[in-house]
């Protein structure tokens, strides 16, 4: 009678009782500015000794990615699809007003698996990030507006920033690296350290600091525009500010973050 | 097929005889055969020869003996008239009457066997006047006196005679010849032969599927007709057969050096009509079992049961049709035959067109007290394939369930084989020795990924992803030999074996894979055009195994300690001639570009692109067995053995040995075999567990398995096989768990619950046409797989398939009905979790995704046959 009753528990043992390990999810996106920015206000701070007052911020975000592996710095330009293992993508775009602190969503579900991710990417791209026109349309990936105190005086500045290969592709490459800095480099933000398992139906946030972009520019040697100054859009400009804020919107330095909230926004 | 020693016992004719077979096998209290020995087939039923009228008018008393093949499954394939009684009309009275007889099949070392036995028939004229008398029908079980008895009477037929007293002619003892090749002893409760007998009627479309017969078998193919099956088998993901050890008459089909797998087996060449029997050893309990003999290893062993010339002709959905050409000649052994088939499809759905050629011949004879034979086969076939699917692409109605993405998948194939063989005994020793030459070429297109690998590297020139799309090549050349010597003795009174043998081998393999610029509906001049190389090698690779087995009986004849030990020496040399890929500060003079194969070494170094790496070792592998046979019929084993794969060409690195992996098994089972009532029955119960330190994962971003860790796989196995008269059904079911040895997760894509059912039933119909009735036949197979895990916990579908197939006959004719996935279900025969970006998408993907490969849908086959000069 035992032996009879032990072969069902058996075989019910030997059964798909277990798991291939980690989860396949569904998760929301959003992003946000700071947390004291106040929506619809001009957003004020100081950078490298001036006062700079934002009344537009619009930064275009085209896809995001978590990856498992956190790449070790220094280690050299990385192709731009990684060899490592994805955990987790949105596949679309939005713009997001930097001067809004709330949660701006994605228009995309992302997919992923509950692999813990400690890195992200930011594609700063309108559509294909190896085409060598960003937008038809011409559309900025970043747009700035504000004033910024130059002695006692505020003066108005803007910044549109365009990532196409006619104005950030300036030099020949190598003959025997011809494919080292392909334009998609310059268009991905990459590695955006992180700490971030995903789980279904939560929400990945991007948070961006818009201050961060302004980091280490001497903003005296911005050049003039009419009225006021503008950041130039082209890599063979030498002015320090442009390159400088092109460097930090490009870098993975403090602009970006990513934050999970374990619920829908 | 038969299998057995060329014995002569003696057996006491009629009456006598049945007296006699009684006393042996009702003495003997163990179920354990005595190795090479044959318990003689017993009568389960018979028909008496009835008086032919035309003899009436000579009124004579003759005798006729004829010799009845016995197949396993206990029916008579053959009738000769060893001695004829001089006249036709007796003769073939007689013939008719044998022909209807059915046997509890001969068995050796509890598996049934065919045999061919002598039996008289006396013919007495009836004696006037005409009186019913009720013959008394012998005791069951004996053979029947073969007097002729009387029809029922029909209305008007003449008087009935009255029944002959059966013929008390002493004689000559009768002799049982129980013939055909030797067979290994079994090595447990996992060791199958699979007779296939009426169950070659279920639907099967190649003889892979005939492999289904045997416990825990999964069939799927994402890679087209002309591609191997994928085979899972208790727990295993064999791939393309790189876990099994596949041959065909001995001969191998695994393929040392194949760049898809080391060890990919097509079978095929095979014909499936050609498939008289199985031998499914699952495990690697037997020292015969060589390399790939990881999860198990098959034998098929081929014949043609019927003689004459069978001609067969398919037609049917998708497109389908097939014609086979089968002779048997008349007077030579079932094992003498030469078949060629021709087929083609358009497929079901997108892409999966195939056309096939395939001839086989066979010649058995006989040399001295042994048989020789000679094997040749051609074989090549062009098709194409769907591969695989995205779910959410399907769902959001991008594509169709059988539709493809790539159109430029598919391949080709060729195989050609030459093989001799002699089996002879001298004394007490059975010696064989076995020779065979293989030319093998394939070429596979298959493309897993759409638009995810062609990663920009930067010492090449800015491109975009030119697509996924795999273009595989190889060439093989195979030479080899196996024999063995086995040696019959007697200690303690009791039968002892013990057999040396050896299997050789040497395979000269050319691979190469590249890239290909995929094939637009748009028919770029770009189509198919190689823009990249993956891997290119040439290898020489040797394997030469020695093993040693015995069977012996430790004074006790109930039980039986078999096992030995086998050694196999691998060596490779490798000759990667694209070993350099990728390089740091390309050179300027001599920038890389898009070349695949580089010349040079960081900072630009020349070197030239190819790198050489040989290496040896050996492989020590002991297997055993314990098989208790206490009670009439029935046998416990327990098994244990070690199994070895060699790995892939491309792995190897010079000096660095044990290139193979290395696996160890156990099991506890339970057998019988026997009559049970009107039936033959064939029940197993196995425990397993079986363990591999390096196994393979399937990378399809490379297309072919990668060395991964160490797994174990545990399960149970219940088979049954029930033979009788006018049916024969195999049902199987195994339950198993497969996990990774460091983090106890679940083997991905591994089935753990696996059903397979064949049926088939038969009867003479109540319809005559020329006093020949028509033979009706059904038959089905039914295939259950429960979810199978697959990566990031998910679970895929059940699949539930039902095949059918209905034929009459008459005499040499028959039309026949088939249909596949009777139910017309939508299945998902292939299901997987991995990234793939087929759409091109902007922003790409990059994380893991449901495919799928769709199983094929209803299909109806109509056939019609026809067989000319069979005797």
């Amino acid at each position: 009678m035992r032996a009879r009753a032990l072969l069902p528990v058996l075989l019910l043992a030997l059964s798909c009782n277990g798991t291939t390990g980690y989860d396949l999810v569904q998760f929301y996106a959003a992003a946000s500015g700071p947390k004291d920015a106040v929506a619809g206000k001009p957003y004020a701070f100081d950078a490298g000794g001036h006062h700079v007052v934002l009344t537009k911020a619009t930064l275009h975000v085209g896809a995001m990615y978590l990856i498992q592996s956190r790449p070790s710095s220094g280690a050299g330009a990385e192709p731009c699809t990684l060899p490592e293992t994805y955990v987790g993508e949105v596949r679309g775009g939005t713009d997001i007003d930097l001067l809004d602190p709330s949660l701006q969503q994605f228009p995309v579900i992302g997919d992923g698996s509950t692999i813990p991710a400690l890195s992200g990417q930011v594609w700063l791209t309108h559509g294909d990030v190896n085409s060598d026109q960003d937008s038809a349309d011409g559309e900025p990936i970043l747009a700035l507006e504000g004033t910024i105190d130059v002695g006692a005086l505020a003066t108005p500045f803007s910044a549109s920033i365009h990532i196409d290969t006619g104005n950030r592709i300036v030099s020949q490459p190598s003959s025997a690296s011809p494919g080292a800095s392909p334009i998609c480099q310059l268009r991905i933000v990459t590695p955006i350290p992180t700490d971030i398992t995903l789980a279904q139906g939560g929400t990945l946030v991007l948070r961006v600091d818009p201050k961060a972009l302004f980091n280490n520019a001497d903003l005296t040697q911005l050049p003039r525009c009419g009225a006021g100054l503008c950041f130039s859009d082209s890599a063979s400009n030498g002015d320090q500010p442009s390159i400088n804020l092109f460097q930090n919107l490009t870098g993975a330095g403090a602009v970006y973050r990513f934050d999970w909230l374990s619920t829908a926004p | 097929m038969c299998h057995g020693h060329h014995i002569r016992s003696t057996a006491r004719r009629v009456g006598q005889a049945a007296s006699l077979v009684a006393v042996l096998v009702c003495g003997s209290s163990s179920a354990l055969a005595q190795p090479g020995a044959v318990t003689p087939p017993t009568v389960v039923h018979h028909v008496d020869a009835v008086y032919p009228p035309s003899a009436l008018a000579s009124r004579e008393h003759s005798d006729v003996v004829l010799t009845l093949t016995v197949d396993a499954d206990g029916h008579v394939s053959k009738v000769d008239v060893a001695q004829s009684s001089g006249a036709a009309d007796l003769d073939e009275a007689a013939v008719v009457a044998a022909r209807q007889w059915t046997f509890t099949p001969a068995m050796r070392d509890g598996n049934a066997v065919a045999s061919r036995i002598k039996v008289p028939f006396h013919f007495a004229p009836p004696a006037p006047p005409p009186e019913i008398v009720a013959p008394t029908p012998p005791p069951e079980g004996q053979l029947p006196t073969q007097s002729s008895v009387p029809q029922a009477p029909a209305p008007h037929s003449p008087p009935a005679p009255a029944p002959t007293a059966p013929s008390t002619t002493a004689g000559a003892p009768e002799e049982v010849n129980v013939h055909g090749r030797s067979t290994p002893p079994s090595v447990g409760a996992s060791d199958f032969n699979l007779h296939v007998g009426h169950l070659a009627d279920v639907p099967h479309q190649n003889a892979s599927e005939l492999l289904k017969l045997a416990p825990g078998i999964l069939l799927t193919n994402e890679g087209g007709e002309g591609h191997a099956e994928q085979v899972f088998l208790r727990g295993f993901d064999a791939r393309e057969g790189q876990d099994i050890e596949f041959t065909v008459g001995g001969v191998p089909i695994n393929e040392s050096g194949n760049l898809h797998g080391n060890g990919y087996a097509d079978t095929h060449f095979i014909i499936p009509e050609l498939v008289q029997q199985l031998r499914v050893v699952e495990g690697p309990f037997d020292p015969r079992q060589g390399n790939y003999a990881v999860a198990g290893s098959a034998d098929y062993a081929l014949g043609l049961e019927k003689r004459g010339l069978t001609a067969k002709y398919t037609t049917g959905s998708f497109g389908t049709q097939r014609m086979l050409v089968m002779w048997g000649p008349n007077g030579e052994s079932e094992h003498t035959f030469a078949a060629a088939e021709a087929y083609k499809t358009d497929g079901y759905g997108q892409n999966r067109d195939a056309q096939r050629g395939s001839a086989y011949t066979q010649y058995e004879g006989q040399l001295g007290k042994g048989t020789y034979r000679v094997t040749g086969q051609i074989y090549t076939t062009s098709y194409h394939s769907a591969g695989v699917v995205r779910e959410d692409d399907y769902q959001a109605g991008r594509i169709g369930f059988y539709d493809t993405y790539d159109h430029g998948q598919g391949g080709d194939s060729f195989r050609a084989s030459l093989a001799t063989d002699l089996e002879t005994k001298v004394g007490d020793t059975t010696l064989s020795q076995q020779v065979f030459v293989i030319k093998r070429t394939m070429r596979l297109r298959e493309d897993f990924t759409g638009y995810l690998l062609d990663v920009q590297q930067p010492w090449q020139n800015l491109h975009p992803q030119r697509g996924d799309l795999i273009d595989l090549d190889v060439d093989e050349t195979t030479l080899g030999a196996r024999g063995w010597a086995r040696l019959q003795g007697k200690a303690f009174d009791l039968p002892q074996q013990l057999e040396l043998g050896y299997f050789a081998r040497y395979d000269q393999a050319a691979g190469q894979q590249q890239r290909l610029y995929p094939e637009t509906a748009g028919s770029s001049t770009d189509a198919l055009v190689p823009y990249h190389t993956d891997t290119n090698l040439q290898s020489n690779l040797g394997d030469v195994g020695l093993y040693g087995s015995a069977d012996l009986r430790p004074g006790v004849k109930w039980i039986a300690l078999r096992g030995g030990v086998r050694a196999d020496v691998f060596t490779y040399d490798v000759n990667n001639l694209c070993a350099v890929q990728s390089v740091d500060h390309p050179s300027t003079t001599n920038p890389p570009g898009d070349a695949s194969c580089l010349d040079q070494q960081a900072r630009g170094v020349y070197r030239e692109p190819n790198q050489r790496a040989d290496t040896a070792s050996t492989a020590v592998l002991p297997k055993g067995a314990v098989i208790l046979g206490p009670f009439d019929n029935f046998t416990f084993s327990a098994s244990y053995g070690q199994g070895v794969r060699s790995i892939d060409p491309i792995y190897i690195s010079q000096d660095v040995r044990t290139p193979f992996a290395g696996i160890q098994s156990y099991e506890l089972g339970g057998a019988y075999a026997g009559p049970a009532g009107p039936m033959t029955l064939v029940a197993r119960s196995v425990f397993f567990s079986t363990h591999v330190d390096r196994d393979y994962i399937f990378d399809q971003t490379v297309g072919r398995n990668v060395i991964g860790v160490g797994t174990t796989r545990t399960g149970w196995v219940g088979a049954v096989r029930a033979t009788g008269d006018w049916f024969d059904e195999s049902a199987n079911v195994t339950f198993v768990k497969s996990t990774y040895d460091d983090t106890h997760l679940l083997v991905a894509y591994v089935p753990d619950i696996v059903f397979r059912s064949d049926t088939a039933i038969w009867h003479d119909l109540p319809v005559h046409v020329g006093g020949e009735p028509f033979r009706g036949a059904l038959s089905a197979g039914v295939t259950y797989v429960g979810q199978r895990p697959l990566p990031y916990g998910a679970l895929s579908d059940t699949i539930f398939t039902l095949d059918a197939n209905a034929t009459l006959a008459w005499t040499h004719y028959e039309v026949g009905l088939s249909v596949t996935n009777l139910l017309d279900t939508k299945y998902r025969l292939g299901e997987y979790n991995y990234v793939s970006n087929f759409q091109q998408n902007v922003p790409p993907t990059y994380v893991p995704n449901r495919l799928f490969a769709a199983g094929a849908p209803r299909g109806i086959f109509a056939t019609f046959a026809v067989n000319f000069g069979g005797a």
